[in-house]
């Protein structure tokens, strides 16, 4: 849902529910929660320790939760993107982006990796304007130059540059 | 310090120009006097002043080609590339270490994978050089399909990641892409050109050899006067027979055009808009390009800008030198007809844009004088064609004034030619010469005959070519006059995609765009046989033939297998295929196989997978004044599904990081099955939901 200016977030069933404030609810199986999260994981490329910390981490979040259906999916991933913001003492994007571009989770750029990897795509901007000059394309006015060129014995030259070093 | 102490080849230049035009005009001027001899009193005056003006005119023009060829011939022949004081070959320096080059790749809805090679190969070629340090590369995006634009993210990291390539190899989307590539550049140049002296620009399918780029640099470094140094790049990598046509021409002439080419020009060199070195700074603050008066197609934003942009250097005192002597520069031809002509149609455009800045206050006469050229190189064509019906408007006005029965008939000997022989034969002289001035240049050099398959293959390439040419010729003027017309009638050309495989054409599509050429063939013919006689109607055969065979020679020559069959039977063989050269051999498809792929829809993968969705977004920034829209958006696909939001929209999601981090969350969150499927998570937690875990089974 979009609120203000700062900020907007979406719930996955589409629409906001009115009274949705994760009230407790019964869970009658878990289990296809665990599992989709087992498959996120995989998708990542953690190590055995970081896999079973953050499993670890998502169960105790879910241990106790009366919650079904898409709350309960919401409730697993918000703890699983806990999980890894924390291995990476910071965010979870940037957890995820260590992961995917095999760097030391966390430890790489001081844990600002999406900030480096922005760096790496575009360095720093030196803004410089760029704007046409103003040219005269009249026929009238080359056929002037032409004629004067003609009768004062003068070339038409281009300007010419100053090197470096003259005046 | 006088201008001409400074510029000592200006003086020379103009010499040789002063010689280039009496040798233009002379000839011209007294082939004309002699068919006016012919034509005198047999034609009524309107058509007798129509024709000679529109032959002479046409002999200025094919001789200005002969004369730039047997320049180049003269001096290719004496073993030596013409290095009048102040070419910029006379004086290297080593680069300064703070010396940097940006090396642009604008890309428009490209093939990802191709450009990624290309841009390797030219990477790793640098690295052998060892002459990275001085080099960036910038991959300049102005693509639009979504799909792409994913791809080339992806690709660009994973080859940043492969060569260690991160803050070497940048990468730029443009939200807004007007004026096309040469917005493009300009956009490089206000953003990031005042941290780079040099900018080398490419093409999508450039590849350039690491010492040719160093050596490039050199010449800059040691000729502060110069802005831009431009390369002959060489076509190569094609497998169509039409591409295989191109690229053995182009290695066979194109040497002795190129040599004549830089003989006239020293100096006022053009530009060609890639495979050239530019100096940043003077580009910055000279070659914006104006916006001619008046609505497109001939006003508005200039559409071919190389030419302005060199003309706008020169203007502003800064030398343009073209060095033909530069070898590892390639590029690629369109691999068919179409295509050729599809590239040609906004060439057209865009050069008959510039005459409009022909009487532009302070260009150079010589890029005046290359406007004219490059607006005749299709203007040409609508000439030749009035030529011709001029010509068979005075055949028939000649044997109908005639006495005798001789109208049908045709006897050797008694049926004379109006056209004097002679002057075909000069006319053809002027043509074909410069094939065997290369071939004798060929022959002469040591170990040169067998890169094209030595004499008896080459002279059988060069006669089949030279068959393709004269019957490509017609079609050619008929399109090239068709794209005039259209131009002048105010119907405008839109920027598309250029085609870089080697996709046959299909005979439904070869009829479709030239069945009207083979229908006008045959329809001339018919009318005109009755008319002309045997012997006259000879004469137009060629141009007949070619018109009527359009739609088979449009579909055969974009056969990849006819190509290479030719190139089994070495016809059509270039030194590139020979001698393969090292970063050639890296364009290879396996060179980049290590690239990740997408499977199925790109925007549904960046949403769904957590590294590529990483990535994508780490890339994008919060675009604050998007959120409103973009929270619908988020929704409507989530309800849905992501296959009703059009590209525009997917666009709008795709460039907000707020955005591609809510819709990562909420797919991977969601609970309807159905919604699931539409991001392609269904099978995973279908299979899941049969084999459930149990959470204490963790």
């Amino acid at each position: 849902m979009f609120k203000d200016e700062t900020s907007y977030s979406i719930h996955p069933t589409g629409e906001w529910r009115t009274g949705w404030t994760g009230e407790a609810m019964v869970v009658a199986n878990n289990a296809p929660v665990l599992a989709r999260v087992e498959r996120y994981l995989a998708r990542l490329s953690l190590t055995d320790a970081q896999r079973l910390w953050v499993r670890g981490q998502i169960i105790s979040q879910l241990h106790g939760i009366g919650m079904e259906g898409g709350d309960l999916y919401a409730r697993a991933f918000a703890s699983l993107h806990m999980a890894l913001a924390t291995l990476t003492d910071g965010d979870e994007l940037d957890a995820r982006l260590d992961l995917s571009l095999r760097l030391s989770v966390g430890e790489s750029h001081d844990g600002k990796s999406s900030r480096w990897l922005q760096q790496q795509m575009a360095p720093a901007i030196q803004r410089r304007s760029m704007a046409s000059r103003p040219m005269n394309r009249s026929w009238l006015a080359a056929a002037g130059r032409l004629l004067q060129a003609l009768f004062s014995r003068r070339p038409i030259t281009a300007r010419s540059r100053a090197l470096p070093g003259e005046a | 310090m006088s201008r001409s102490a400074r510029r000592p080849w200006e003086a020379i230049g103009r010499y040789r120009r002063y010689w280039l035009s009496a040798f233009i005009i002379l000839p011209a001027c007294s082939a004309g006097l002699v068919l006016d001899q012919v034509l005198a009193d047999r034609l009524p005056l309107w058509l007798e002043i129509a024709t000679l003006s529109i032959f002479s005119l046409l002999f200025a023009w094919i001789s200005a080609g002969f004369w730039t060829a047997l320049v180049g011939f003269v001096l290719l022949m004496g073993g030596r590339t013409d290095t009048a004081p102040g070419s910029p070959e006379l004086r290297l320096a080593e680069p300064r270490p703070q010396s940097r080059v940006a090396i642009l790749m604008p890309i428009y809805n490209e093939e990802v994978e191709r450009v990624a090679a290309g841009l390797q190969a030219t990477y790793k070629s640098l690295q052998r050089a060892g002459a990275l340090t001085h080099f960036e590369f910038f991959l300049l995006s102005d693509t639009r399909n979504p799909e792409i634009w994913l791809r080339e993210e992806l690709v660009w990291s994973a080859l940043c990641e492969s060569l260690d390539a991160f803050g070497k190899i940048h990468y730029r989307r443009r939200p807004i892409n007007n004026k096309a590539k040469s917005g493009n550049v300009a956009d490089f140049c206000r953003r990031w050109g005042a941290g780079y002296e040099y900018m080398v620009v490419l093409d999508a399918d450039s590849v350039m050899n690491g010492e040719t780029l160093y050596r490039m640099l050199e010449m800059m470094e040691g000729n502060p006067q110069v802005g831009i140094i431009q390369t002959q790049p060489v076509a190569v990598n094609r497998e169509t027979l039409y591409a295989r046509l191109q690229q053995f021409a182009q290695h066979l002439y194109g040497p002795i055009f190129s040599a004549g080419l830089r003989f006239w020009q020293l100096g006022d060199g053009h530009y060609i808009g890639h495979n050239a070195i530019l100096r940043t700074a003077p580009f910055t603050e000279f070659c914006a390009l104006p916006v001619l008066p008046g609505r497109p197609p001939l006003g508005g934003p200039l559409l071919s800008h190389d030419f302005v942009e060199a003309a706008l250097m020169a203007k502003s005192g800064w030398e343009v030198w073209f060095v033909p002597s530069l070898t590892g520069s390639y590029e690629e031809v369109p691999p068919t007809l179409i295509d050729d002509l599809k590239r040609d149609r906004r060439w057209a455009q865009g050069n008959l844009q510039h005459l409009q800045l022909l009487a532009g206050e302070g260009l150079r006469s010589a890029h005046r004088f290359l406007f004219i050229n490059g607006a005749m190189s299709f203007l040409a064509a609508p000439l030749w064609g009035l030529f011709l019906i001029l010509g068979a408007l005075g055949s028939l006005h000649w044997v109908n004034a005639a006495s005798d029965d001789a109208v049908t008939s045709f006897h050797w000997g008694s049926s004379i030619d109006p056209m004097p022989f002679w002057l075909f034969g000069v006319t053809a002289l002027l043509l074909l010469s410069p094939k065997f001035m290369a071939v004798i240049w060929v022959a002469t050099q040591p170990g040169r005959k067998k890169l094209f398959g030595g004499i008896p293959r080459l002279l059988l390439s060069m006669f089949f070519e030279s068959i393709f040419s004269v019957l490509m010729a017609p079609i050619r003027m008929a399109f090239h006059s068709q794209f005039v017309i259209q131009t002048l009638l105010g119907r405008g050309v839109r920027w598309g995609a250029q085609v870089r495989s080697d996709a046959e054409t299909a005979w439904g599509d070869a009829l479709r765009y030239f069945g009207w050429c083979s229908a006008l063939g045959l329809i001339l013919a018919g009318l005109l046989y009755p008319f002309l006689g045997f012997w006259h109607f000879v004469w137009l055969l060629p141009i007949l033939g070619g018109l009527t065979a359009a739609v088979p020679l449009a579909a055969w020559t974009s056969r990849p297998g006819l190509g290479r069959w030719a190139r089994r039977h070495r016809l059509f063989v270039i030194p590139e295929e020979v001698q393969v050269p090292e970063e050639l051999q890296a364009l290879d498809t396996d060179s980049v196989a290590y690239l990740p792929h997408i499977e199925g829809d790109a925007f549904v993968q960046v949403v769904v997978d957590p590294r590529f969705n990483a990535i994508h977004t780490a890339l994008q920034r919060n675009r604050t004044g998007l959120w409103p829209r973009a929270a619908k958006l988020c929704h409507k696909a989530l309800e849905e599904g992501p296959q009703y939001l059009s590209n525009r929209e997917r666009n709008i999601l795709l460039s907000d990081r707020n955005s591609m981090l809510s819709l990562h969350r909420a797919v991977w969150s969601m609970d309807d099955r159905a919604r699931l499927t539409h991001w392609g998570l269904e099978s995973d937690d279908q299979a899941l939901v049969d084999a459930p875990l149990r959470t204490d089974s963790l």
